[in-house]
C-alpha cells in the first residue's frame, strides 16, 4: 500500500425516509481516500499554499522562494509545470483561483505588500493582469467574492487593512475599497460568504491580530463596507477564518483557528441579518492552528497547524464533529477525545493512517 | 554571578540610555545621508584622518570629503575607471597618519594603489600577481610601506609597495583565503581565514601557521583583532554566532560567543572601549539593516542601534571628531547610501569606554526609596535591586557546546571581569559625585520622561485578562502600585498583598516587589513569588520593556497553579513555575513578553534572545503572522490539496518526552531567524556583490559543496532521529517522505533530550538546522475524496430529470432508483422508489375529491421530511433533484387576468372555515393512505371544520416569507393529471364559476410550455414588462391557493431553488455541463440577472438591416439565412462559425463536421478549429 493512503472513515448514508421513526440508522463505512498525485513543486523555498483551480485541472503553488507555480495536472496524475510567476519581491503567502468564467486568473499575495493578478492569456502564457500595491504592511490573505457578485477579491494585509478589489470594467480598471484599521495590529485573513440565490448583501469575514472575527457586510446605502459583526472567543490571533459554502442550505458557518490552537465553529441558525453566532470549539489542537478549509458540500473541515498535520473533521448527524483521519495508535485516542467522542452519536471507528 | 554581572551592568548603563526615545531598544537614525546610485559602488574606505572617503565601483571612484564641522556627503572628485568587469572588492587607506593619502583597493586580482589628495585621484601602482581574485588584504599598522594580500589561489602575499612588482614574502594557507589582518600589536602577527577555520601567522616563519583554529566547519564571514589587546579577535560565522578568542587564555574556544538571529556579516571591534559592531545579513529581503553595537564584555543585549538603511551596509568606519570626544560613524550600504551617524561619548561608555563619568542609578534608587517609601515598614521583605534574581539567564557562552572545563573556566574568569567592572562602576560612582552638576539636567529630565512613561503604562494597563488580581492603588507621582489577590487555595482561602515599587529610571531598571502583611501565604511560596515576578520583570527590563503587565499576567498564572496544586504550599523549583507559565493556554501575551527559557522557539532561545524577542514589539513584521508551512485545502468537488513541510525543530522539539507545550511562535521575525539557512546561503553570495559577479564562488564551487555536503554527512544520524520522530507523531503527512530535515551534528544528543525541559537559557546547542534544498520545495499531494463527499459523480451523469428525453416523471423517479439501486447506494434507492410512488399517486390521482398533497399525511409532510433528512446528510445532489420532480409543472407566472384573480380574492381558503357545500365534498369518501391512521378519529369527529383548515395544521412559516413567488399547477401540462388540488378545490367553490372557464384561464401560454431553454425564459419575461406591484398582489392570492395544492410548499420555492443552485455548482465543477442546464431549467424563478456575453442578431440577407431574432426579416418579409450546405432558408435551429460567418442547419453542419473541418463554402476558413 501507498505510504499516502489515508482511510477515512465516513457516514456515508444515514436513514432518510421513516420520517415518522425517531430512531436513525447509521451505516458506517471505511473508505479509502486515494492519493491522487503527488507533485514535487521543486520551489527552492518552503511552500506557504496550493490551491487547484475550479476544474481541478491546474495546481499553483507559492512559496519564500518569491515565485508562483502554476502545475497543469493530467488524467493519468502525471503534472507539468507550465508556469512559474515571477514578479513578487518577497514571500507568497497565499494563491486563489477566480471562477474560471472570468478567465484563469490568479491573484497571490505576498510579504512585499502586493497583490498581483496574474492571467493566462494563452494557454502558458501568463501575464500580469493587476498590481494593488495599496497595503502598507505584508498582505497575508487573498480571497476571491463568490462568482455571481462579479470579479472582487479581499486582501487582507498586516497594516490592519482590508481591500477589495472591484473588477468595473473591460479596460482593466480596478476599484479598491479599502476598510482601515479593520484589525488592530494586523488582518490575518479573509473569506467570503457564499451567495445565496436572490440575496442582495454582500459579506465577509475576516480574522486578524486583536483576536477578533469580524463580519463585514456592503451597506448599499452608505456604498461603504461596515462592521456586521464582531465575534469574540479567541485569545489569542486569529491565523484563519473560513465561511462554510452553503449549497444553498440557509445556514452560515464560520470556522475560525487562532494560536491559541483552538478552531472555533461560529453558527448562525437565525435568518439573513442575523447577527447571533453562537461558537463552539470543534478542538483544541497541540499546537497553533494555521488553517481551515470547508469542503464543497460545506460538512467537512479541513485544519492544519504549526504541528504539520492536517486532520479532516465531519460534522455528524447530531451535529458533533468528528475527526475522520486520525492519526496512529498511540495518539489516536487523545487525538480524537474531542467533543464527538462525548456526543451520544453512534462511535465512529478511526482508522489510522498508514505510515509504516 | 552572571546574574549579577547583567543587573549591575544594566544598572551602570542606566543613566546612558537616557537616548533612548523609545520604551524598548534605543536606536538612532542617521545625521546625513546621501545616496550616490551613479557611483554604484561596492567598496568604501575612509582615511585615518577621517576626512575623506573612497567610494568604489565597477566604472567609478568618488571621493567625498567629510569636513568635521559641516560634513556634506556629496562627491567632490570622481574618477572614471578603465572599463572592466570587475567590482572593487575592497578599499583600504593606509592607516599610517604619514602616508595617508594613499589608498588601495582591491579589484580582482590585484591591488591597485592610488594617490588620493582632497580633490584629485590618481593612480600609483598595482600589485598584481596573484594567479586568482584577491579576497582581501590590509595594511599593516606598523609599517606604512607593506600591506597584506589574501587570495583565492590559497595565498598570502607581503607587499611593499615601494616595490610593487613582486610580493615579499608569501605565506601558502594550502586553502583559498576569505580574510587577512594583521595584529594591531604585534607587526609580525596576521590572521587569515579559510572557510571554516582561522589561521594564524608570524610573518617570521612562513612554512606553516603558528595557531589554527577550527571553527567546526561553519563559514567565517569577517575577522577583525581587538583594538586593545594583542591577543584578542573576533569572527563571525555563517552559523549564526560572533566569537570572541582570547589567545592568551585559550587559543581553541572562543570566550564568548554571541548568538544572532542571522549570520554577521561583518563583526569589528570600535575604536572605543570593548564595544563591538556587527551587520547582520538580513533576510527575506526585510529592511533589518540595523548596525548593531555591543559590548564585547556584555553580549546579552546590544547597546545601540543604528537604524536606516534600507539595504546591506557593506561597509562601515569610525572617525574622532576634533577637539571632542564624540565619533561619527560612517556606514556605505547597498542601498547606495552614505549615512553619517553620531556616537557621543556616552555611547561609547556603554561599550567599555572610559571617557566620561555616569552616576549609577543604584545609589539613587536607594536614596528615593528611603525617601519615598514611608510606609515601607508595612511590607515584611523588601527586596533590594541589587539582589540578584534567582534564575537569571546565564552568561551566553554557558549555552554553546564548548568543553565543560573551558566553561569552568569562562565562568572564573568572568567572575574576576565582574569585579573589575564593579571596581569601575565604583569609580564612575564617585567621579559622579565629584561633578554633579554636569549630570543634573539630564538626570531631571529622565525622570520627568520615565514618570510619563509609568503614567502611561498605568493607563495602558489591560486587565480583561487579569481574574485574581485587583489593583488597590496606582500612584504614578509616588511611582508604586499595589496590588491585592485573594483565592481559594487547595484548603483554604488565601489573600495576597503585594507592593511594586518603579525606581525613578524605571523601564531601564528592574522594579522592587514586596509581599505585604496580611498575605496567608507561606514563606517560601512569597520568596517564590517575589523570585518569579522580579525575573520576569527583569526579562522585560534588560530589553527596555514596561513590565507591570507581564508581571501581573505572571503572578496570575503563580495564582492558576497554587489554585490547583496545593495553596500555599511552595513551588518545587523555578523551572516549574516557567514550564507552568508556558503551558498556560492563551496566555499569548505573556508568552510573547517573557522570553523565559525554555522558549517556545528553541532556536530564539540559543540564539540570541534579545535579539529576537525584544525585537517583536518593535520590528515592523512582529504583526506579519509566521508562515503557514502546512496547509489542506480543499479545492474543486473532490479534491484535497496537502502541502507540509516539517519544520524539523519543532518537530523534535515537541517529540521529547515530557508535556511541555511548545507552540510555534506566532509572528514571523521568529521564522526568519531559524527557517532561512538556505535563503541566507544565498543571500551570503549575492550579498557580496563582489565575489558572487566575480565568479569567486563559481571558480571555486566544489569547496562549497564540499562543505555542505560535509555538513550533510555529519548530519545522518540525526536525520535518522529527525523522521523517528516525525514517524512516531504520525500524522497525514509526515510520513518521512514530506520532510527529510537535516540536522547538524552536535544535536544529536539533545534531539533525544528533554530539550523543553531545560532550565534557563542552556538550551540545546543545536547550531542550525538545515533544510535539505533538495527536499526544501516540498511536494504537495492531491487526495481525491470523492468518497467522502456526499455527492457522487456516477450518480449526475445518470440521473433522470424531469424535462429530460424521459417524460414520464415516474418512470424518471423508478430509473434513478435502479441506478442508485445499481450503484448499491440503497437508501438513496429508497427515496426515489419513495418519490416515484407519490409521483404515480400525484399523476393519477382522478378523484377530484382528494384531500389536497399538502395536507395529505403521504404528501408535503413526508416530502418535507425526506428532503431535510437528505440535508441533514448533507446530500444535496438526491434533495435538489427531489425537488425537480416535485416542483409544480409549468408555473404560469403573471399572465392571469386581473378579473378572475379578483374572484380567487374573494373566497380566500386558508384560514378561512369553508361553506358547508366544500366540505361535504372534502368529507367524501378518500383514498385513505396508509400511516393515517393516528389522524382518522379526528379527522371524522370535528365536522364542521377539517383539521387541515384550521390554522396552524399547515406548515406555519408559509404566506409571510419575503419570497413570493407564483407556482400554481397548470392543467394542461404535458404530463396530463399532475395538477392536483387547486383545479379541484376551485371546481368546488360556488363563487369561482365553470371549470372551463378556469382551465381556460389557467392553460399555458404556448410559448411558455415550450419553454426548454433558459434564454427564452427570459426573452419572456423581457416580454412582458408588467407593474411589478400589482403583480404581487396576485401572487399573494395564488399564493394561498397553491399552498393547498401544491406537494412542495410555494413559499419555500426560493429555498428549494438554492438548493438547485447550489447543486448546479457541483455539476459544473464536476464538468457536466448539460446535467447543470437540464436542472436549471427547473428553477422557479429564473435568475434575474439577464445573460451577460454575446448576443446575436441576424442581419437580413436581402436587405441589410438587423431584424432581431426572426427568422423572417421583418422589413422586407424574406428568410434571413440560407444553409451553406443544403441552400434552403433556416427557420429554426442554426450553427454558424463566428469566425467566417457561413452557417446553416444544425443537423446539416453537425454532419459535415464530423469528418471535416474546414468550412463547407470553401472560403478556407477551419470553423471546427476555431470553435476550440
Amino acid at each position: 500500500k501507498s505510504l499516502h493512503d489515508i482511510r477515512l472513515c465516513n457516514s456515508i448514508e444515514q436513514s432518510t425516509f421513516y420520517a415518522c421513526s425517531s430512531r436513525l440508522y447509521c451505516v458506517v463505512a471505511l473508505i479509502m481516500v486515494s492519493l491522487e498525485s503527488t507533485v514535487d513543486t521543486g520551489h527552492d523555498e518552503m511552500i506557504h499554499d496550493a490551491a487547484m483551480d475550479y476544474y481541478g485541472r491546474k495546481l499553483a503553488t507559492c512559496s519564500s522562494d518569491r515565485s508562483v507555480k502554476i502545475f497543469e495536472m493530467s488524467e493519468n496524475g502525471v503534472q507539468t509545470l507550465v508556469a512559474d510567476l515571477k514578479g513578487h519581491e518577497g514571500p507568497v503567502w497565499q494563491v486563489g483561483w477566480a471562477n474560471p468564467k472570468y478567465g484563469t486568473i490568479l491573484a497571490s499575495c505576498s510579504y512585499d505588500r502586493k497583490v498581483i493578478l496574474w492571467r493566462e492569456d494563452s494557454p502558458g502564457r501568463w501575464n500580469r493582469l493587476y498590481e494593488y500595491t495599496g497595503h502598507d504592511s505584508s498582505v497575508n490573505s487573498v480571497s476571491w467574492a463568490p462568482h455571481e457578485l462579479g470579479l472582487a477579491l479581499a486582501c487582507g494585509s498586516s497594516d490592519g487593512a482590508i481591500s477589495i478589489l472591484t473588477y468595473i470594467d473591460s479596460a482593466n480598471n480596478w476599484k479598491a475599497e479599502k476598510i482601515p484599521n479593520a484589525h488592530t495590529i494586523g488582518c490575518n485573513a479573509v473569506s467570503w460568504a457564499p451567495y445565496l440565490f436572490q440575496q442582495t448583501e454582500r459579506r465577509f469575514v475576516s480574522g486578524g491580530c486583536d483576536n477578533l472575527v469580524k463580519i463585514w457586510k456592503y451597506d448599499h446605502k452608505e456604498s461603504k463596507w461596515v462592521e456586521e459583526c464582531k465575534l469574540e472567543a479567541h485569545s489569542d490571533w486569529v491565523r484563519d477564518v473560513a465561511w462554510a459554502p452553503s449549497l444553498g442550505v440557509n445556514r452560515s458557518v464560520i470556522a475560525s483557528c487562532s494560536q491559541d490552537r483552538r478552531v472555533i465553529i461560529w453558527s448562525n441558525d437565525g435568518g439573513v441579518g442575523s447577527t447571533s453566532w453562537t461558537p463552539r470549539t470543534l478542538n483544541t489542537f497541540d499546537d497553533v492552528v494555521w488553517h481551515v478549509s470547508w469542503s464543497v458540500s460545506g460538512n467537512m473541515l479541513a485544519v492544519s497547524g504549526g504541528d504539520n498535520k492536517v486532520t479532516l473533521w465531519k460534522e455528524t448527524l447530531d451535529s458533533q464533529w468528528v475527526n475522520i483521519s486520525d492519526v496512529s495508535k498511540g495518539q489516536g485516542a487523545s487525538q480524537s477525545s474531542g467533543p464527538a467522542q462525548t456526543g451520544t452519536g453512534p462511535p465512529l471507528p478511526v482508522a489510522a493512517v498508514g505510515s509504516s | 554571578m552572571a546574574q549579577d554581572t547583567a543587573s549591575t551592568s544594566g544598572a551602570s548603563n542606566s543613566q546612558d540610555r537616557v537616548l533612548s526615545s523609545t520604551l524598548s531598544r534605543q536606536w538612532s537614525s542617521e545625521i546625513i545621508s546621501a545616496e550616490h546610485i551613479d557611483l554604484q559602488a561596492t567598496a568604501m574606505g575612509l582615511d585615518c584622518s577621517g576626512q575623506i572617503v573612497l567610494l568604489g565601483g565597477k566604472k567609478y571612484l568618488g571621493l567625498v570629503k567629510l569636513d568635521y564641522e559641516t560634513p556634506t556627503l556629496e562627491v567632490t572628485s570622481k574618477l572614471n575607471r578603465p572599463t572592466t568587469k570587475w567590482e572593487a572588492c575592497k578599499i583600504s587607506w593606509n592607516p599610517d597618519i604619514g602616508s595617508k593619502e594613499v589608498v588601495g583597493m582591491a579589484w580582482n586580482d590585484r591591488v591597485e594603489l592610488f594617490k588620493v589628495q582632497p580633490h584629485s585621484i590618481a593612480s600609483m601602482d598595482q600589485l598584481r600577481f596573484h594567479s586568482r581574485v584577491i579576497t582581501d588584504f590590509d595594511w599593516s599598522y606598523e609599517d606604512p610601506n607593506v600591506l597584506a594580500s589574501a587570495s583565492l589561489d590559497s595565498l598570502v602575499y607581503q607587499w611593499d609597495i615601494r616595490e610593487p612588482s613582486t610580493p615579499v614574502l608569501t605565506l601558502n594557507g594550502m586553502v583559498p583565503i576569505t580574510h587577512v589582518r594583521w595584529n594591531r600589536h604585534n607587526p609580525h602577527h596576521l590572521a587569515t581565514t579559510h572557510e571554516g577555520e582561522v589561521k594564524i601567522w608570524d610573518n617570521r616563519r612562513l612554512d606553516m601557521p603558528t595557531r589554527f583554529i577550527s571553527m567546526q566547519s561553519s563559514r567565517i564571514l569577517s575577522l577583525d583583532w581587538s583594538r586593545n589587546s594583542a591577543h584578542k579577535f573576533v569572527t563571525s560565522g555563517q552559523d549564526c554566532t560572533v566569537k570572541c578568542f582570547d589567545l592568551a587564555t585559550d587559543h581553541k574556544n572562543p570566550k564568548k560567543v554571541l548568538k544572532t538571529a542571522a549570520p554577521v556579516l561583518r563583526a569589528r571591534y570600535t575604536p572605543f572601549g570593548e564595544g563591538l559592531a556587527t551587520v547582520i545579513i538580513p533576510q527575506l529581503h526585510r529592511n533589518d539593516n540595523t548596525l548593531f553595537l555591543w559590548n564585547s564584555q556584555h553580549l546579552q543585549s546590544p547597546v545601540h542601534c543604528f537604524f536606516g538603511h534600507k539595504d546591506v551596509i557593506l561597509d562601515f568606519d569610525w572617525r574622532r571628531l576634533e577637539g571632542s570626544d564624540d565619533m561619527e560613524m560612517i556606514t556605505w550600504s547597498r542601498d547606495h547610501t552614505l549615512r553619517l551617524w553620531q556616537v557621543p561619548v556616552a555611547l561609547q561608555n556603554q561599550c567599555g569606554g572610559k571617557g566620561c563619568s555616569t552616576k549609577t542609578s543604584v545609589s539613587n534608587e536607594s536614596d528615593c526609596d528611603e525617601k519615598e517609601d514611608d510606609d515601607i515598614n508595612n511590607y515584611e521583605e523588601k527586596h533590594d535591586n541589587s539582589h540578584p534574581p534567582p534564575l537569571e539567564p546565564q552568561d551566553s557562552f554557558e549555552e554553546l557546546d564548548v568543553d565543560k572545563t573551558l566553561t569552568r573556566s569562562g565562568g572564573l574568569e568572568l567572575l574576576k571581569e565582574e569585579e573589575e567592572q564593579q571596581q569601575q562602576l565604583q569609580n564612575n560612582l564617585d567621579t559622579a559625585f565629584i561633578v554633579p552638576s554636569r549630570e543634573s539636567t539630564p538626570l531631571r529630565q529622565l525622570e520627568r520622561k520615565n514618570s510619563s512613561i509609568l503614567a502611561q503604562e498605568f493607563q495602558s494597563l489591560d486587565m480583561s485578562r487579569i481574574k485574581y488580581i485587583t489593583i488597590e492603588n496606582l500612584d504614578w507621582a509616588r511611582r508604586t502600585c499595589r496590588l491585592s489577590a485573594s483565592f481559594l487555595g487547595k484548603i483554604t482561602f488565601h489573600k495576597i498583598f503585594l507592593r511594586i515599587t518603579f525606581q525613578r529610571d524605571y523601564p531601564l531598571s528592574c522594579p522592587m516587589f514586596a509581599i505585604g502583611r496580611g498575605t496567608t501565604l507561606d514563606s517560601a511560596s512569597k520568596a517564590s513569588i517575589v523570585d518569579a515576578m522580579k525575573m520576569t520583570a527583569g526579562q522585560h527590563v534588560r530589553r527596555n520593556l514596561i513590565c507591570l503587565e507581564p508581571c501581573l499576567l505572571q503572578l496570575e498564572a503563580l495564582i492558576d497553579q497554587m489554585r490547583k496544586g496545593g495553596g500555599g504550599e511552595s513551588f518545587t523549583s523555578s523551572s516549574d513555575i516557567l514550564s507552568m507559565r508556558n503551558s498556560l493556554p492563551g496566555q499569548g501575551e505573556a508568552l510573547k513578553n517573557n522570553t523565559p527559557p525554555p522558549n517556545p522557539f528553541p532556536l530564539a532561545v540559543d540564539g540570541n534572545p534579545e535579539m529576537l524577542e525584544g525585537d517583536m514589539g518593535n520590528l515592523p513584521d512582529s504583526n506579519v503572522p509566521y508562515p503557514k508551512l502546512s496547509g489542506a485545502r480543499f479545492c474543486s468537488n473532490d479534491l484535497l490539496v496537502c502541502f507540509c513541510q516539517t519544520d524539523s525543530v519543532s518537530k523534535m522539539v515537541r517529540s521529547s518526552p515530557g508535556n511541555t507545550l511548545i507552540l510555534t511562535p506566532r509572528a514571523l521575525p521568529a521564522f526568519e531567524t531559524s527557517y532561512h539557512l538556505t535563503q541566507q546561503l544565498d543571500i551570503m553570495n549575492g550579498m557580496r556583490p563582489m565575489n558572487a559577479r566575480s565568479g569567486q564562488f563559481r571558480q571555486s564551487p566544489s569547496k562549497y559543496q564540499s562543505s555542505s555536503s560535509n555538513l550533510t554527512c555529519n548530519s545522518s544520524s540525526s536525520s535518522l532521529v529527525g523522521l523517528k520522530h516525525a514517524g512516531e507523531s504520525g500524522s497525514l503527512k509526515t510520513t518521512g517522505r514530506f520532510n527529510i530535515c537535516r540536522v547538524r551534528s552536535g544535536s544529536t544528543e539533545d534531539v533525544k533530550g528533554p530539550l523543553s525541559r531545560r532550565p534557563s537559557n542552556t538550551a540545546a546547542p543545536i547550531k542550525d538546522c538545515k533544510i535539505d534544498k533538495g527536499s526544501v520545495g516540498a511536494k504537495v499531494a492531491v487526495y481525491n475524496i470523492s468518497d467522502l463527499m456526499p455527492f457522487r459523480k456516477s450518480l449526475a451523469q445518470g440521473y433522470f430529470l424531469p424535462h429530460g428525453p424521459l417524460q414520464d416523471r415516474k418512470r424518471c423517479c423508478l430509473e434513478n432508483a435502479k441506478l442508485a439501486a445499481k450503484e448499491s447506494y440503497v437508501q438513496r434507492a429508497t427515496v426515489w422508489n419513495i418519490c416515484g410512488q407519490m409521483m404515480d399517486k400525484i399523476q393519477h390521482k382522478s378523484n377530484k375529491n382528494e384531500i389536497p398533497w399538502a395536507v395529505h399525511p403521504l404528501g408535503r409532510p413526508l416530502l418535507e421530511k425526506m428532503i431535510q433528512n437528505l440535508l441533514v446528510n448533507w446530500d444535496i445532489q438526491t434533495a435538489a433533484l427531489v425537488v425537480c420532480f416535485f416542483k409544480p409543472f409549468n408555473p404560469p407566472k403573471s399572465r392571469i387576468p386581473p378579473a378572475v384573480s379578483v374572484t380567487i380574492h374573494q373566497s380566500p381558503v386558508v384560514p378561512k372555515p369553508l361553506s358547508p357545500r366544500r366540505q361535504a365534498s372534502l368529507m367524501s369518501p378518500l383514498n385513505e393512505p396508509r400511516g393515517r391512521h393516528s389522524r382518522s378519529p379526528s379527522w371524522g369527529q370535528r365536522a364542521n371544520t377539517p383539521w387541515y383548515m384550521r390554522p396552524g395544521a399547515l406548515p406555519a412559516h408559509s404566506s409571510n416569507s419575503p419570497y413570493h413567488t407564483i407556482h400554481i399547477s397548470s392543467t394542461t401540462t404535458n404530463e396530463g393529471a399532475s395538477n392536483t388540488g387547486l383545479a379541484r378545490i376551485f371546481g368546488n367553490t360556488p363563487t369561482l364559476g365553470s371549470q372551463s372557464n378556469l382551465e381556460q384561464y389557467f392553460s399555458p401560454n404556448p410559448r411558455e410550455s415550450r419553454s426548454n431553454s433558459w434564454s427564452e425564459a427570459k426573452e419572456e419575461e423581457v416580454e412582458v414588462p408588467s407593474p411589478a406591484l400589482s403583480e404581487e398582489v396576485k401572487e399573494d392570492v395564488f399564493m394561498e391557493q397553491a399552498e393547498v395544492s401544491d406537494i412542495l410548499d410555494p413559499a419555500k420555492s426560493i429555498y428549494h431553488d438554492r438548493l438547485k443552485l447550489g447543486y448546479a455548482n457541483v455539476l459544473q465543477n464536476w464538468g457536466l455541463l448539460i446535467e447543470r442546464c437540464a436542472l436549471l431549467k427547473n428553477l422557479n424563478k429564473m435568475p434575474s440577472q439577464r445573460h451577460i456575453g454575446l448576443e446575436m442578431t441576424v442581419n437580413c440577407d436581402h436587405c441589410g438591416l438587423d431584424s432581431g431574432f426572426q427568422a423572417q426579416c421583418s422589413y422586407c418579409f424574406k428568410f434571413k439565412m440560407r444553409c451553406s450546405i443544403c441552400q434552403l432558408f433556416v427557420k429554426g435551429l442554426a450553427l454558424n462559425c463566428q469566425a467566417c460567418g457561413h452557417g446553416g442547419h444544425m443537423i446539416h453542419w453537425q454532419q459535415w463536421f464530423q469528418d471535416q473541418r474546414e468550412c463547407p463554402t470553401g472560403c478556407g476558413c477551419a470553423c471546427s478549429d476555431q470553435s476550440q
